[in-house]
């Protein structure tokens, strides 16, 4: 006999149970290491379901809640579609189309959504694009084509597409390094450290891009991996984790610009606006004289601008008397000896 | 993609806090996962445990991201390959130092010892057992119930009476069970064996 499997073919079960009866018992692993092993996982898996059981009374309650406020609105003639449950965000910037998914998966637009709730999950068209204030500090930037599920307070379910998550809110409020705000996707779980980080997923690969700080992943298929400012962390399937250098400005952030939150300017010096602008944008600042830097910082700014981060910073350097020029991965700033007399 | 509505369902009964659910998942999984482990640990039985409860560990807490796009044992396999090959670095040893019976080309030479006359040659030991590691294998990658029964039946000597009574199922539904595992355990055991039969052409070619 060449191959055992042509003999199953020609000979059917009689090969088969022939083939059995020749064959010891599969080896059992020591009672003491099953008995130990499964005390272990039944610990952790009581501790996962009681936290799935949270989740979903938090949610529950919620839906009971917005089933009473769907009656109230309903008593003043408006209309809710797709109630909500636990308001977690509200949006701050959004342009072209945005979808709601509702129960049955059909898509509702939604121009004029205001708040998210837990439990929701948006889509946006290809030329769309989101910016929201996290209900527990942070700004989250949607990108077009990308579709997240809003499953609590503290995480989304990423499905596809990109985001970008920054736990400084305008930059120039203290950076919130102790809320939780996990990233889930299917090849596994993003979690930061006060940071600013992008993170995109695919059907292959899940990509995280860190501008500052630092984030972990903890894969499905792999432990826990990490990345720091600078560097970007590519997770496909089982494979080893790819890290490499990523620049921390430049197009591949140019995208996040288009949802920006207005910056808090008002009352702040020059140079804590020019701090924050860079943060925005990915770019540090550098004084190019002392003087440019004593200027900066004895500027007083007036008012807050609903515009882009880079149209700010143009608009608000053509009031002082210093000039700036962006150059590689840095804002120059000099006094601007040519404007005045 | 075909969906594992079988395995589905158990993961979502093990997330609802189904305690029958977690004992089918655990009694199940455990011994194949085991069995998957310590033959890639060098027979470590030590590493194998840890290794079986961290992957199974893990695998709880990532059960809601489980698709339902391969089996449940499947998944499972796929983070005890990288539980494996982060053990094996701390500890210092390598992947290539593990030989896997159903990695090894040569093994073809072994399944074919079943039917040649009886040695006392230590190759043709060797040989046996690895072919009998090689339908363990097999029966393994099979659903947790036909394996059972095929084992139950064929290779332990219980009677289709017994199995039934075993499963708390009717002779006649265990007889079809019988049959369908019986199907099952030979498409498996033909596909290692053609794997192996080309890994091992290949290696003739190249």
């Amino acid at each position: 006999m060449n191959n055992l499997s042509d003999e199953l073919v020609v000979h059917g079960d009689d090969a088969i149970e022939a083939l059995l009866e020749k064959a010891a018992p599969r080896p059992l692993p020591p009672g003491n290491d099953e008995m130990a092993v499964r005390t272990a996982v039944h610990a952790e898996w009581r501790a996962v379901t009681r936290r799935v059981k949270t989740r979903r009374y938090v949610k529950h309650f919620a839906i009971a809640a917005t089933v009473l406020l769907g009656i109230a609105v309903s008593f003043n003639a408006l209309q809710v579609r797709n109630a909500p449950g636990v308001q977690v965000a509200t949006i701050s910037k959004s342009y072209g189309s945005i979808y709601l998914l509702g129960e049955q998966s059909e898509q509702q637009e939604m121009a004029d959504l205001v708040t998210i709730s837990a439990g929701q999950v948006i889509l946006t068209g290809k030329d769309a694009g989101i910016g929201i204030d996290w209900g527990n500090g942070g700004s989250l930037r949607i990108d077009k084509n990308t579709r997240i599920e809003f499953t609590s307070p503290d995480s989304v379910f990423l499905q596809s597409g990109r985001i970008y998550f920054d736990s400084q809110v305008t930059g120039l409020t203290a950076a919130i390094t102790g809320s939780e705000f996990v990233i889930e996707t299917e090849h596994g779980s993003v979690e930061h450290l006060g940071t600013q980080y992008m993170t995109a997923v695919n059907a292959r690969d899940l990509t995280i891009s860190v501008r500052e700080g630092q984030v972990e992943v903890d894969g499905v298929y792999i432990n826990r991996a990490v990345a720091v400012a600078g560097q970007q962390l590519r997770i496909s399937g089982g494979a080893r984790p790819i890290l490499v250098d990523f620049n921390v400005h430049g197009e591949a952030w140019r995208w996040i610009e288009a949802t920006s939150p207005v910056i808090n300017a008002d009352g702040h010096t020059v140079a804590e606006f020019l701090t924050a602008i860079g943060r925005e944008i990915g770019l540090e600042v550098h004084y190019e004289s002392p003087a440019a830097e004593e200027m900066a910082q004895d500027g007083v700014l007036k008012g807050n601008i609903d515009i882009g981060p880079r149209e700010e910073l143009a608009l608000r350097m053509s009031g002082e008397d210093l000039a700036y020029r962006i150059d590689g991965g840095a804002i120059y700033v000099s006094v601007d000896t040519g404007s005045r007399p | 993609m075909p969906v594992y509505l079988d395995d589905k369902r158990l993961v979502k009964q093990l997330l609802n806090g189904d305690q029958r659910a977690f004992d089918h998942f655990f009694e199940d999984n455990f011994a194949r996962l085991y069995r998957f482990a310590i033959v890639r640990l060098s027979d470590d039985p030590d590493g194998a445990r840890e290794v079986v409860q961290i992957v199974l560990t893990r695998a709880i807490q990532k059960m809601h991201t489980y698709r339902a796009e391969s089996a449940l044992f499947t998944w499972l396999c796929a983070i005890c390959r990288n539980e494996i090959s982060d053990w094996l670095s701390k500890q210092g040893r390598y992947r290539e130092h593990i030989v896997l019976v159903e990695d090894f080309p040569e093994i073809q030479s072994a399944i074919d010892s079943f039917s040649a006359p009886p040695e006392d040659s230590p190759e043709r030991h060797y040989q046996r057992i690895e072919a009998t590691r090689l339908i363990q294998v097999a029966l393994d990658s099979l659903p947790a119930k036909y394996g059972n029964v095929l084992e139950w039946k064929y290779v332990e000597g219980h009677s289709v009476k017994e199995i039934a009574a075993r499963l708390e199922i009717g002779a006649e539904a265990t007889q079809s069970l019988l049959a369908r595992a019986k199907r099952a355990f030979a498409d498996v055991y033909t596909t290692l064996t053609e794997g192996m039969n080309e890994q091992a052409d290949g290696l003739v070619q190249s």
